[in-house]
């Protein structure tokens, strides 16, 4: 009962998407065997690998950057709560701002190339990756740290073998967002700017007309930002097995 | 609450003063002086700029909200409740809205064309799912013991829906609204830089090409303001029809 | 109280089972209460008392057997019957005033007849005053006053308390104890009590009911034969209920 309303679901859909392509509502709508059809053109021809090997790469460097510095700020925020409480400010601020619209100023200030995507992922990602950080230390017990400190644990001890992992399960969640965040930031940079990437690959298929590889291109990415945030909640799930 | 608004107030004007003042010392061509900024700022409020692209902006993100968070709140509320259309539908709306729908943003324009049309789908997109996941988390939160009095006081389906399961989501409901403000928002700024014909985006676009770095910098604070403002509204709302807690 | 004027009515229990899953939780209960009788039913965790309460309530429905209350089956939840709930289950976005009128409004009473007898309900049970406080704002005793003028509002035939003061703090517990007892011998309604509290069985019932564990079946009936109104002496102090809660005791240890 529950497989089958999964299954019909996704099947359901497909019969939809079908449709929506016969009708048809624009002739810019390509139907679901004409964008495999193209997706799987687009990796024999090497073009969607290479542009999602470019893609991954601005990811790494602003993900990888985000977590280098969200990470020790927000423990940081939580340690010491008068740093925590101004810088909050600014990350509320970063989080509400929507971050696309500094993409101009980063081309100005950077240039086009895979640095300027990476800064876009960074600013997209980091404040999520500190704020979950932050709010994981502030959330630990008290109890806990009282009990830590009544066996006579050093602070150092306290914040490794409390707060650390206290804050664990927070901060993991955050990270998680923060990649889904990260790829948004990714796919608006490279729609505005890149000459390379998804995002150009997505914007050469519609200025050309090529629809089906337009919707290739965009599905493969929606699969491609699945994929990943799927593989790090099974990460994930499985350092928080504590948890049960 | 008190020492954190003054935190933040004082955060705030640390900022503005480091900016002045860094950008006072003429570091880069790409930090101007915070005045220089309001000043161009004042300027592009004064000749009608900002507020024919906040007007065109401002019209997007309502057209776009508003049937987002109607038909989110109706299909999250047929989630929460029937087990049959949350089975169907969970895996699309937790996929979609993790996903970086900005992508979807190029299908729109081959939908709809290069129009404000578009602008308004995006934000519609980008608000939808969270409504949706938020009032069904709300509905499925209710306390059972709740449904359980009701009924024996006789409740029906429609009473259990307006006397119990609504006013028990409705935090839930509230949240996801504002959540939504917050994406829509960015949905509208990012939907108008990429069909670059209206609003502050098409701003953005116009000022980043013709290296205007103040009026660049006036439109991203204008953006802020939207942002602020929207976000602060809906929290507004929120605290007018949540007064229990 | 001028809408006291319901004759109490009894009920009838016969041959009720109900399983969830593999896990049977009553296998034939027979069980009757006679009208204006007040009836507690006991048992180790598990013997599935408040799965029996619910029956009656028609909140579960059994899987054999049949339940009678006055002269209709139960096949749903029905006006006669009230339920007080050990979690209180009050609105928390609804006033202590408007909580009380909550059975009412659902059976279509007009709005001032709602007020007006949600407000006496309400001073029944000693919260008058504290109509407009939100439950939030209430302590554990006063939520469940709520909870049970809520139950009185609506005038019902059959009062049934699932552990209502099990969540109770000992004192305010005696107290909510003795103001039951007060409003049952005021009005007379036949009261069915789920209760895990020895003391609290004994207390306040014409009879007890203890129930054996998994699948709960009757083990024995227990006749309290204590003098009433027990709420203005000092019964608790006396040898014959000391006696009473030390056989009830050594029944249910042989039951575990």
């Amino acid at each position: 009962m529950v497989l089958a309303l999964r299954a019909g679901s996704v099947l359901g859909f497909l019969l939809l998407w079908e449709w929506a392509a016969r009708v048809p509502i624009s002739f810019n709508f390509p139907s679901p065997g004409a964008t495999v059809v193209a997706m799987l053109a687009l990796l024999r021809s090497g073009a969607l690998l290479a542009a999602t090997a470019t893609s991954l790469q601005s990811l790494a460097l602003g993900f990888g950057a985000a977590l280098a510095v969200g990470v020790p700020l927000g423990l940081l925020m939580g340690v010491v709560r008068p740093i925590g409480r101004v810088a909050r400010v600014y990350l509320d601020l970063l989080i509400a701002l929507p971050a696309a619209a500094l993409v101009p100023l980063v081309i100005l200030s950077v240039g086009v190339n895979i640095v300027s995507s990476a800064v876009i992922v960074f600013v997209f990602s980091v404040p999520f990756v500190a704020m979950n950080a932050y709010g994981g230390v502030r959330d630990v017990r008290p109890r806990l740290v009282e009990m830590a400190r009544a066996f006579d644990a050093s602070r150092w001890q306290v914040f490794v073998r409390i707060v650390l992992p206290s804050a664990t399960p927070m901060l993991l969640a955050g990270i998680r967002y923060a990649l889904s965040r990260a790829f948004v930031g990714l796919i608006v940079a490279e729609l505005l700017l890149s000459p390379f990437g998804l995002g150009r690959l997505i914007m050469t298929a519609r200025s050309m007309f090529e629809h089906d590889r337009m919707f290739a291109t965009v599905l493969w990415t929606l699969l491609l930002s699945g994929a990943a945030l799927a593989a790090l909640a099974r990460v994930e799930a499985r350092l928080l097995r504590w948890r049960v | 609450m008190k020492g954190d608004r003054f935190a933040g107030v004082t955060a705030v004007v640390a900022l503005a003063l480091a900016w002045e003042l860094v950008g006072r010392l003429d570091l880069s061509l790409f930090l101007p002086p915070l005045s220089r900024v309001l000043v161009a700022w004042w300027r592009l409020l004064g000749d009608g700029t900002l507020a024919r692209a906040a007007g065109s902006s401002l019209g997007s993100l309502v057209k776009g909200f508003v049937p987002a968070a109607v038909l989110g709140v109706m299909v999250g509320l047929a989630m929460g409740r029937f087990r049959p259309v949350r089975l169907v539908l969970d895996g699309w709306v937790n996929a979609l809205m993790a996903a970086p729908l900005s992508a979807l943003v190029p299908i729109l324009i081959a939908l709809f064309g290069l129009r404000d049309t578009v602008v308004a789908a995006t934000v519609f997109t980008f608000a939808f799912f969270v409504v949706v996941v938020n009032t069904a988390a709300g509905v499925r939160g209710t306390e059972r013991s709740l449904v359980e009095m009701a009924r024996a006081f006789g409740a029906g389906e429609g009473a259990l829906f307006a006397r119990i399961y609504l006013p028990a989501a409705l935090p839930a409901i509230m949240l996801g609204l504002r959540l939504g403000v917050v994406q829509a928002v960015k949905g509208m700024v990012v939907g108008e830089m990429l069909i670059s014909l209206v609003g502050l985006g098409e701003r953005l676009i116009y000022y980043g090409n013709t290296f205007l770095i103040t009026e660049l910098y006036a439109v991203i604070l204008s953006v802020l303001v939207v942002a602020v403002v929207a976000a602060q509204l809906a929290q507004a709302c929120d605290r007018a029809l949540v007064r229990w807690t | 109280m001028s809408d006291a004027g319901v004759a109490a009515v009894p009920i009838a229990i016969t041959g009720v089972s109900k399983a969830f899953g593999p896990v049977q939780a009553l296998a034939d209960v027979d069980m009757s209460v006679r009208a204006g009788e007040f009836v507690s039913v006991i048992g180790p965790s598990g013997c599935g008392k408040t799965t029996l309460l619910k029956i009656v309530a028609g909140l579960v429905s059994a899987d054999a057997g049949r339940v009678t209350v006055g002269d209709r089956t139960v096949r749903g939840p029905g006006r006669e019957c009230s339920v007080v709930f050990q979690d209180f289950a009050l609105l928390p976005w609804s006033s202590a005033q408007k909580n009380v009128e909550f059975g009412l409004l659902l059976q279509g009473v007009a709005p001032a007849v709602r007020q007006e007898r949600a407000r006496r309900a309400i001073a029944r049970v000693g919260l008058t005053g504290f109509e407009a406080a939100y439950p939030a704002q209430l302590s554990g005793g006063m939520q469940q006053r709520v909870g049970l003028a809520r139950a009185l509002a609506v005038n019902p035939q059959v009062l049934l308390l699932d552990e209502p003061f099990a969540s109770i703090d000992e004192q305010t517990r005696r107290v909510l104890q003795d103001d039951l007892l007060r409003v049952w011998s005021d009005e007379r309604k036949t009261v069915v009590l789920v209760t895990h509290s020895m003391d609290e069985a004994i207390y306040l019932s014409d009879r007890v009911v203890v129930l054996s564990p998994r699948p709960g079946r009757v083990h024995q009936v227990l006749d309290v034969p204590l003098p009433r109104p027990r709420e203005l002496g000092d019964v608790r102090a006396s040898a014959a209920f000391a006696g009473l809660v030390d056989g009830l005791w050594k029944m249910l240890r042989k039951l575990q």
